[in-house]
């Protein structure tokens, strides 16, 4: 049965959000034999939309004859009022029907503070929120994406965990449940031909966490036959031939990212201490100049978008970059008015030329992210980047016209000290001097942001046992910058450490934190990554009633002995290169870029071998 | 080339805004391969053009839109490439060759007929009498924002060419109005509709709006805008 939501779309902001009728969207005919799929995004549709993954996994699902996969965002809060107000349960775009019903209510896990959206989202369908609580003919509710590496404070409310990349794992898994279907088996055994069957797959009941006194943790381990101890996420070997969309869902309105994505490697060599994407996506692969420029074709013809946008980790670092940005440039930029953009370009002499290409008209503003003040902190992090290089970047970008420039850092990096903030400082106002050498003078034209933001600790990554600053320690570093940067021709924005906070309590969070998070749900938190609707004050109070103490998870150093909550999960990483690295990061030592010699990180000996 | 076309909107893209439906043609002209003429600048733009602006949950018969084109196509193929990738409820229903000089849309379009679908109380006779005191009234006055924020009364009466009221079913009435539209003066259906519910002393149940027409004055008539 269809939903009927005529009535409410005029009384709500941007209904075409709720419409599923956008072009390339993909409808079935509906048959009992029909594996229904929602995949869902615990965000509002403009920043679901704009991500890669519901794209590629939306073509890939449906690739299948008997499944039938839709999406459901998070609806705007006035959208949720009128559906609650008129008993309307969350529905899949493309059929509007209810997807209490569905086969699958799977949840892509991109950032921590989308997890009370989950809760909501599973309430607004009349899914029991708990996983405890769900009977035989409830939907499996299913998890993946970067947070489900430590998905554990959401773990009481999973069935099904897929860990890494999806192109093979969920079509694997969907042959598991065509097999279940046909036996006519209880809810419980597919959870168990799941994790046993199809690699990569995590059931989070099927294992026990117990814990020490201090409240850290004694033991993880599965509790039933035939479940391996620690398991291992998947990986898509060969790139060239992954799956990969012909067309894409074209948005009538506007969201975040409105253009072409095309993905053109998978990993980061460049090691940076801080960064769990650069650990958590090895091994490095790259697709074929041939395979992306097939890609590109595709896409332009088949949705119309007037933006090419190639996607990476990091762009400056794919083999073929050269000749793959000349191609876009002459055949679309120059015949068809179709731009490029290029994110997450470094500094060096060719980025810059092609910078230069791509925003030959309109030189917007150009964005570096040097993360630490101090060649000593960026040594810490392994930034391999240099006051040198960053003063070439720049000058060179004002002799090609360039008048604003933007410099990413965070603050709270282990190790940091007065005198890094400082450096924050000095490069500001380095810039203005570059400036100045260019032009003779520092006009009104000139401008340079410097944007701040928290660090926030990681699993995965070498800095997972470093305490966070407290939150004070934040502002107190903010307040100083703030002091330091006024001035006419700088621009100082920071991020609210708040968020930051409770971003490091959920990612290194465990089991415990759930009835945290279902409280806060209840209490009324939504949408906490949107500063209008953080309410943090709510949050604390939460911790406090129920007694969690928010320094155990954010702001405790942890020791190497620790077992972490994310322990039983293996990214391919080891822990003794982690360690090692951290170790390294507190003697300030660099490490080799991956392609100059291997650091040994693990993934050598089991998912890369052979690939990096 | 100049081609301008007239197209419906309705079923689901009744919620597409103004905006939202430029770069619906933008991207369904280039799936269509139609090689447009760009805007010069900074930032090239198609050389695209729409008459009034649809208000956002109101459908339409008979929406305008101008291209500037660079490839020498027949108006029927224009029409038939890109009714292939429009979406559903948005179709080319008649394409035309206009010459490179003609007026801009924007600033012929003078009135729009509507035919909106209403529920209420009232019977045919009270409405169709406090249509009638309406229109015998010279000056109909209405409180509206500048775009200085500031209140400013406007005198709408010259806005209301005509209005009729006919009987569907039950409680369910149609009313046809011909009401001034574009630059020289606009008035939308619901503001009409809201003089007339003030009228009335009694709230009226907007069921459905549709534009029927646009229309230009040549020559002390109204026709369409392919004229």
């Amino acid at each position: 049965m269809k939903v009927e939501i005529k009535d409410i779309l005029l009384q709500v902001e941007k209904p075409a959000r709720y419409l599923g009728n956008e072009i390339n969207v993909i409808k079935k005919d509906i048959s009992k034999d029909l594996v229904r799929f929602a995949f869902c995004f615990p965000d509002v549709y403009e920043v679901g939309m704009s991500f890669l993954g519901l794209q590629i996994l939306y073509s890939l699902l449906n690739s299948k004859e008997n499944v039938w996969c839709e999406r459901v965002f998070a609806p705007w809060v006035d959208m949720e009022e009128k559906m609650r107000e008129k008993n309307i349960p969350l529905f899949g775009l493309e059929s509007r029907e209810s997807i209490r019903n569905f086969d699958f209510v799977a949840f892509t896990l991109q950032y921590e503070l989308s997890y009370n959206n989950i809760l909501n989202m599973l309430d607004l369908s009349g899914i029991p929120i708990w996983q405890k609580d769900r009977k035989e003919n409830d939907p499996f509710v299913l998890v993946g994406g970067p947070c489900a590496y430590n998905m554990e404070p959401i773990a009481d409310f999973v069935d099904i965990v897929c860990l890494g990349e999806g192109e093979e794992m969920m079509l694997e898994l969907m042959e598991e449940y065509d097999k279940f279907k046909k036996k006519n088996l209880p809810r419980e055994e597919f959870l168990k031909m799941a994790a046993k069957n199809v690699k990569g797959v995590y059931i989070p009941k099927f294992h026990d966490v117990l814990y020490n006194e201090d409240g850290t943790i004694k033991s993880i381990t599965p509790n039933i036959e035939g479940i391996e101890e620690k398991i291992q996420k998947r990986i898509v070997e060969d790139m060239n031939t992954a799956h990969y969309p012909k067309e894409v869902i074209v948005p009538f309105i506007d969201v975040v990212h409105d253009r072409v994505m095309v993905e053109i490697f998978r990993g980061c060599t460049r090691g940076c201490r801080f960064c769990q994407a650069g650990m958590v996506y090895r091994p490095n692969r790259e697709k074929s100049v041939e395979t992306i420029c097939n890609t590109i074709k595709n896409l332009s013809e088949s949705t119309g978008h007037d933006e090419i946008s190639i996607t990476s980790l990091s762009t400056s670092d794919y083999s073929g970059l050269h000749e793959l940005t000349d191609h876009i440039l002459k055949e679309y930029q120059e015949k068809k008015k179709i731009s490029m953009s290029l994110p997450s370009l470094r500094l060096d002499n060719f980025s810059m030329e092609l910078a230069n290409k791509v925003q030959k008209v309109k030189k917007s503003g150009l964005t570096f992210a040097p993360e630490a003040g101090s060649q000593r902190l960026r040594d810490v992090i392994n930034k391999g980047i240099t006051e040198e290089d960053l003063n070439n970047a720049t000058k060179k970008a004002f002799e090609m016209g360039w008048q604003n420039i933007k410099l990413y850092f965070m603050i709270g990096l282990p190790t940091e000290q007065e005198s890094d903030l400082h450096g924050i400082v000095d490069l500001a106002f380095s810039v203005m001097d570059n400036y100045r050498e260019i032009k003779q003078r520092v006009d009104r034209y000139f401008n340079v942001t410097i944007s701040t933001s928290c660090f926030v600790p990681k699993p995965f990554t070498p800095f997972q046992w470093f305490g966070q600053n407290k939150f004070a320690e934040f502002e107190e570093k903010e307040k100083y910058l703030s002091k330091k940067l006024r001035h006419k021709g700088i621009t100082y924005r920071y991020h609210d450490a708040r968020t930051s906070f409770l971003e490091a309590i959920l990612a290194r969070g465990d089991r415990r934190l759930s009835n945290v998070i279902f409280e806060a749900f209840k209490r009324g938190c939504k949408f906490d990554g949107w500063i209008e609707h953080f309410k943090f004050d709510t949050w604390m109070q939460v911790f406090e009633d129920l007694n969690v103490d928010t320094s155990f998870y954010a702001n405790r150093e942890r020791s190497y002995d620790e077992i972490f909550p994310w322990d039983h999960i293996d990214v391919g990483v080891s822990k003794e290169f982690l360690i090692r690295e951290n170790e390294k990061a507190k003697r300030e030592e660099l490490t080799n870029d991956c392609r100059k010699g291997c650091s040994a990180c693990g993934v050598h000996l089991n998912l890369g071998k052979g690939i990096c | 080339m100049l081609i301008r076309s007239m197209f419906s909107k309705q079923y689901d893209m009744i919620y597409i805004s103004h905006l939202d439906l430029l770069r619906v043609f933008e991207r369904a002209l280039r799936r269509a391969k139609i090689q447009t003429e760009f805007s010069q600048g900074f930032n090239p733009r198609p050389k695209i053009t729409f008459a009034q602006a649809l208000t956002l949950g109101t459908e339409s018969q008979s929406e305008y839109i101008d291209v500037i084109i660079a490839d020498n196509i027949s108006p029927d193929e224009f029409k038939d490439r890109l009714n292939k990738v429009l979406p559903q409820g948005i179709e080319i229903l008649k394409s035309k060759e206009m010459d490179l000089k003609s007026e801009a849309l924007m600033s012929i379009v003078s009135n729009a007929r509507y035919a909106i679908e209403i529920k209420s109380k009232n019977s045919f006779e009270d409405i169709q009498n406090s249509i009638a005191v309406l229109l015998k009234e010279e000056e109909i006055f209405i409180e509206k924002l500048s775009k200085k924020k500031k209140l400013q009364k406007i005198d709408i009466r010259p806005l209301i060419f005509d209005a009729q009221i006919f009987k569907l079913k039950d409680d369910y009435f149609a009313l046809n109005l011909l009401l001034g539209c574009g630059s020289a003066g606009n008035l939308k259906p619901e503001i009409f509709i809201k003089i007339l519910e003030e009228k009335l002393e009694n709230s009226l149940d907007i069921k459905n709006v549709l534009r029927l027409a646009l229309y230009r004055l040549k020559e002390d008539k109204m026709v369409d805008l392919f004229s």
